[in-house]
């Protein structure tokens, strides 16, 4: 055997993976030539002192309270962990949603309240004043309703019937001030309560998200 | 596992651990008991927390990795049949979690380097001498992703060509390509 054939299975040699009659003849090889049984003590040190590194090193003493408290909650963690950033950026997104809604509909009761009665000399609210947080409202309202479908398994059945029944409660509640608004549509005590109602219900349902959402 | 591998695993603080005794704490564990994975993860966290250092290169980063390996662990005991050897399941979440590691490395093309930590970090084996060993693993730690898994899953733990090629997701022969490739590159560099 040529000095070039048995350097290219010395790893295999030396690993133990060569056929018997192949061993055989790289062992021959070796002991009859100097430089190439230099080569094989080498790759052999390099793999004893590799056998000889430390497999085991002692991990921190806090890790096992951290696994413990993550494997101790995590189902309650599955519940209410964020899943991805896009759904945290929509809790953010609905947490100024909801206090944009707040400022409207807080700003709608201070001005109802200066109009104590129908004073049709007192500006009235114009149904454009509402406009912008109706629209809020609705757009907050499809973007929650939708990420709770997307996740409602993970509220219990009683839990989210209780949603449910409130969403119902909820709706009905608006489409009687709608109804009532189409009779009347210059009553801002009306367009306020029709705010103030929306904006609630968007409240209950990033309220609902963050149950699911977070720990 | 090659049998000296299976040997290496079944080994922890010098008593003979037999598989049936993990089996014993898994079973506890699967049906929800936290103490008796808490014998396992005293077992066998400082082999995988030693395995993703030197993966890694990283304490910090092996520590996440460690914790991520238990948790994944723990949630997926339903999932583990007894097929092979309680560490050597562990293993292979490590292995997997050091490649996730590893892919969002290099998208960041963020190296991190644990040479002066491993410097100053003693270990449990002995044998050898100290400054090799440490020369050793610093130029482990400088070789590619690629070499670096092969060998120390290889030469370090003991794993089969076949073995490693499953876990890593590559064909045995190419296994074995990295493995030379990665023993030729340490010799140069032990040698300068």
């Amino acid at each position: 055997m040529r000095c070039i054939k048995a350097r290219a299975r010395l790893n295999d040699y030396v690993d133990g993976l060569l056929a018997e009659s192949d061993a055989a003849a790289v062992a021959q090889h070796l002991g009859e030539c100097g430089d190439c049984r230099s080569e094989e003590e080498a790759l052999r040190r390099i793999l004893q002192q590799a056998h000889e590194l430390p497999r085991e090193i002692a991990p921190p003493r806090e890790l096992w309270d951290r696994i413990a408290n993550k494997i101790s909650g995590h189902e309650e963690a599955a519940l209410t962990r964020p899943r991805s950033a896009s759904r945290a950026r929509l809790l953010a997104k609905m947490a100024m949603v909801v206090l944009f809604l707040m400022v409207i509909s807080a700003g709608l009761a201070v001005r109802m309240s200066r109009n104590t009665s129908r004073d049709v000399s007192a500006p009235a609210i114009g149904y454009g004043d509402c406009e912008e947080a109706l629209q809020k409202c609705a757009q907050a309202r499809a973007a929650l309703l939708a990420d709770l479908d997307g996740h409602k398994a993970k509220l219990s059945p009683k839990t989210l019937t209780m949603v449910n029944d409130n969403l119902r409660v909820i709706d009905k509640a608006i489409t009687d001030i709608k109804n009532a608004l189409k009779g009347d549509p210059e009553n801002d005590r009306l367009k306020g309560l029709l705010v103030h109602t929306s904006a609630k219900q968007v409240q209950f349902l990033a309220e609902i998200a963050r149950l699911v959402n977070h720990a | 596992m090659g049998l000296a591998a299976v040997e290496r695993h079944l080994m922890v603080d010098g008593k003979a651990c037999t598989a049936s005794a993990d089996d014993a704490l898994v079973a506890r564990a699967r049906a929800g008991d936290a103490s008796a994975f808490e014998q396992l993860y005293q077992k066998y966290a400082g082999r995988i927390y030693g395995l993703c250092v030197r993966l890694t290169r990283s304490p910090v980063v092996a520590e996440d990795v460690t914790q991520e390996v238990f948790v994944q662990a723990w949630r997926k005991l339903s999932d583990y049949r007894g097929e092979s050897a309680f560490p050597s399941w562990l293993h292979r979440i490590a292995v997997n979690a050091v490649l996730g590691v590893q892919r969002a490395q290099r998208r960041r093309d963020f190296r991190l380097a644990a040479l002066g930590w491993l410097r100053g970090r003693g270990g449990t084996s002995s044998g050898g001498d100290p400054a090799l060993r440490l020369d050793l693993d610093a130029e482990i730690s400088r070789l590619p992703d690629s070499a670096r898994n092969v060998l120390v899953l290889h030469d370090v733990e003991g794993y089969r060509h076949e073995e490693i090629a499953g876990m890593l997701g590559i064909a045995p022969g190419t296994c074995k390509a990295s493995l030379h490739h990665a023993r030729r590159k340490l010799r140069k560099e032990l040698e300068k």
